[in-house]
């Protein structure tokens, strides 16, 4: 245990409180009753790992078995690392302080795909190999889940296997089968081999990939698909009624709670809306018993609801009256994040004010109708009009909104599209009579680049060159002069690479371990972000990452991530895709099935 | 604010893994576990709501304490046992409330503090202390300005690895004891590690803080 190290390290290093655990409602277990110890890594640092939903679900339902403990970790900032290495302390979990190369399980969470080489800088602190076929029967287990394992193939080389899909059955039927595998002094191969078969676990050293002469994937072996696990019901799915209260400030400090799991919308260019179908919506009741236990037991006074798209849950205005009488008694606020600036009315506004008034934030990612129409992101001008308006007879002055540059279609007049929309935003602010009249509009435009993912229908489509986007980043720009208006942009190097690794295919292992070896780490901190060294791993490896980003694919081209089945089926993508290149929008599932493969497990289906 | 409310100190230790909680964020943690408790303390009012909570003394990061206190502001009746049970079982062993009492003395009263070092070469501080002056940089609101510590270092004893001292506190003039233990750390020539405890807190006349 390195308790007395870490007391001695710790006056040295930016916030210490995000090492030490120790938090209130973390959880201690009697090691020697243990039989499987889970390290929960998430590969980033404390203040954002530690307001992530899912490593809180995951942590409270594995701890819920007595005879296992499953500890956090999370990554550490640079200077902490180097107080570690000099004092010979490896990655340790939060609860035990003891180093996790003991544990039986490192389970990673991948969230996004510049935390990568995060992995590596853990698995290397933590004191061991980093590939997994370097490491034996007397080093842990190493695992991935979350949204990015959707394409695990460039992280192949570092795991012993995923978990596609929701965790919350197959990681305790994993833990199941390892207990017992270790009780029978089983190797792990022999584990390993087993856990292949139970459902959603995705094994990549049984898998081989043979490429072409031009770079394309020739063939995977075997064909044999791993079909991706869902919670049928989402009121019985386990719900935790506890959080971690951190000590120091994190991005998110509040209790969450999951309304609903999936997204009814089908927007062409959103990998969330594909991946976590069906929709699937938690009762009324079971929410606000679930949030008056977490205010209950955290002390928290701020609570947040969790969802793709919150307006699409069916009973919202029922929801959010009931809500309020809890949160408003207990002086708690609510907040209502993914909200749709269609599913915006008088009454949810009168609701969210009601408890907070904060900025308001709309997406219409695209300048025109016709761009959103390839998009299929359903709303229409009048409706974000509409939207605003309410808004600003509620008293909001600023309005942010995000656009993505580098779409499918996209034209310049769709650029000045973002231009037209955003001064006839203006305009109705001052068009209307009962705008707070104290302060001057101000509306804030977030650029980003459109990246292509796995399991969309834009799949297929080749992320806009450098040029382009900066090209018509500086159009609109030149046209876009308003000093009410404040415009950002994303940095088209973290793009880029972030376009690659999301379809890259098993030869990225060898560039991320080259980026990661020269010192790559931390890359989605601009601070941190060493576009140059990404640059040369990919030479040095030979490959080109504008293979990967800015590359078109064929429909019949064989994709990286095609050994798994997220039930969303390719013919249905194929389709969307065409769709989107006729300027056909496809209604949400509430209005009309789309027939996308969920099938049985889909309940919207039934409407 | 309420008519009936009435001010109540809690006593409680910072110990363990809670050393590394700042000041700012140990508020928080306590505001949140007044909450968990349930106990019927007054908030303050206007836009932002947050339960009224002042600490006597701040302390710095990585200074463990057995003598800390907030007050609080009670609006029902309730036991000043209850509201230790109550805290007890929202916090844990590293943050332990000790006692709740009506307070005595005013925050403003306090004058000095007693610690408990734990430093390696102890047997060296007496030597240390006879030097004719012990001189360090201090920052202050208007910059770097030299001061004698000496005069201002109480000595308690020295028992084993262990020196007790007593130093200035409070808002008007304040002595951060790691400023001690790095001028000790600079007299014997090497990194000393130390442990550092806050034993008691005192007012004008000497008594403890109540
Ligand atoms: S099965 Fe139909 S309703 Fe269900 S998610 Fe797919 S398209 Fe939507």
């Amino acid at each position: 245990m390195y308790k007395e190290k870490l007391e001695i390290i710790l006056p040295n290093v930016q916030k210490p409180a995000r090492y030490i655990g120790g938090e209130i409602n973390s959880i201690h277990k009697e090691k020697s009753k243990i039989d499987v110890r889970f390290a929960f890594c998430f590969p980033e640092t404390y203040d954002i790992g530690m307001s992530h939903l899912g490593m809180k679900i995951l942590y409270s339902l594995k701890n819920n078995v007595d005879n296992y403990w499953c500890e956090r970790v999370f990554m550490h900032l640079p200077d902490m690392a180097e107080e570690m290495r000099k004092n010979s302390i490896l990655l340790y979990g939060l609860e035990s302080l003891e180093p996790i190369r003991d544990f039986d399980f490192i389970g990673f969470t991948l969230q996004y795909e510049l935390t990568y080489t995060n992995v590596l800088a853990m698995l290397d602190l933590a004191g061991l190999p980093v590939l997994a076929k370097e490491r034996t029967d007397t080093h842990p287990l190493v695992i991935g889940g979350g949204p990015c394992v959707c394409n695990p193939e460039p992280l192949a080389d570092f795991f012993d296997l995923f978990v596609i899909g929701e965790g919350e059955e197959v990681n305790l039927e994993l833990m199941k089968l390892y207990e017992k595998c270790k009780k029978e002094k089983k190797s792990k191969a022999e584990f390993i081999e087993k856990a292949a078969e139970i459902e959603g676990i995705y094994v990549p050293s049984l898998y081989e990939t043979t490429y072409k002469n031009d770079g394309r994937i020739e063939k995977i072996t075997p064909e044999k698909k791993v079909k991706k696990r869902i919670i049928k019901n989402l009121n019985e799915a386990f719900t935790p009624e506890i959080f971690v209260v951190p000590f120091c400030e994190i991005v998110h400090d509040r209790a969450i709670s999951e309304i609903l799991r999936g997204c009814i919308r089908g927007c062409r260019f959103c990998q969330a809306g594909f991946i976590y179908r069906p929709y699937r919506e938690r009762s009324e009741g079971k929410i606000l018993g679930n949030i008056k236990s977490l205010c209950e037991n955290t002390g928290y006074d701020e609570v947040s609801l969790s969802s793709l798209s919150t307006g699409d849950y069916k009973e919202i205005e029922n929801l959010l009256k009931i809500l309020t009488d809890y949160t408003n008694k207990n002086s708690i606020n609510l907040s209502l994040p993914s909200m749709r600036i269609d599913s915006f009315n008088d009454e949810i506004l009168q609701q969210v004010k009601s408890v907070r008034k904060s900025g308001l934030t709309f997406a219409p990612e695209a300048g025109t109708q016709r761009l959103r129409d390839i998009i299929n992101k359903n709303i229409t001008e009048d409706d974000i009009l509409r939207g605003c308006k309410i808004a600003f007879e509620g008293g909001y002055t600023s309005v942010k909104l995000y656009f993505m540059l580098g779409l499918p279609e996209e034209t310049d007049e769709d650029i000045e599209g973002i231009k037209i929309l955003v001064e006839k935003i203006i305009e109705l602010f001052y068009n209307t009579p009962e705008r707070n009249k104290s302060k001057a509009i101000s509306i804030s435009v977030t650029l980003s680049t459109f990246i292509p993912k796995p399991f969309t229908p834009f799949e297929f489509e080749p992320q806009l060159s450098r040029e382009e986007i900066i090209r018509k980043r500086k159009y609109l720009l030149s046209i876009l002069k308003n000093k009410k208006v404040k415009i950002s942009w994303s940095d088209y190097n973290a793009s880029i690479l972030e376009a690659a690794l999301a379809r890259g295919d098993r030869r990225l292992g060898k560039v991320i371990l080259k980026a990661w070896q020269s010192g790559c780490q931390l890359d989605g901190w601009d601070e941190h972000f060493n576009f140059e060294k990404w640059e040369k791993a990919f030479s040095d490896c030979g490959l080109d990452m504008s293979f990967y980003a800015n590359r078109k694919r064929e429909y019949d081209e064989i994709t990286p991530w095609s050994m798994l089945n997220m039930l969303v089926s390719r013919e249905f993508l194929i389709e969307e895709n065409k769709r989107a290149h006729d300027m056909k929008t496809t209604p949400s599932c509430r209005e009309k099935c789309a027939s996308c493969g969920i099938g049985g497990a889909c309940s919207e289906r039934k409407i | 604010m309420n008519e009936k409310s009435k001010p109540m100190r809690v006593f409680f230790k910072k110990t363990g893994r809670a050393k590394f909680i700042s000041h700012l964020d140990l508020q928080r943690t306590m505001q949140r576990a007044l909450k968990r408790a349930g106990l019927p303390v007054w908030e303050t009012e206007g836009f932002n709501p947050h339960i009224y909570i002042t600490f006597a003394l701040p302390l710095s990061l990585g200074i463990e304490s057995t003598c800390e206190s907030f007050d609080i502001k009670i609006i029902e009746d309730i036991q000043a046992d209850e509201i230790r049970e109550k805290l007890n079982a929202a916090l844990n062993e590293d943050l332990h409330i000790i006692a709740v009492a009506e307070p005595v003395y005013k925050h403003t009263e306090i004058i000095k503090a007693e610690y408990e070092i734990a430093v390696e070469n102890a047997e060296k501080f007496a030597e240390f202390m006879s030097q004719n002056e012990i001189i360090i940089t201090k920052k202050t609101k208007k910059g770097e300005a030299q001061i004698d510590l000496k005069p201002l270092i109480e000595l308690r004893g020295i028992e084993g690895e262990k020196v007790v001292l007593i130093l200035p506190a409070g808002n008007e003039f304040n002595v951060n004891p790691m400023q001690v233990t790095s001028a000790f750390s600079a007299f014997v020539g090497e990194e000393l590690q130390a442990r550092i405890t806050r034993t008691a807190v005192f007012c004008v006349d000497g008594e403890a803080f109540i």
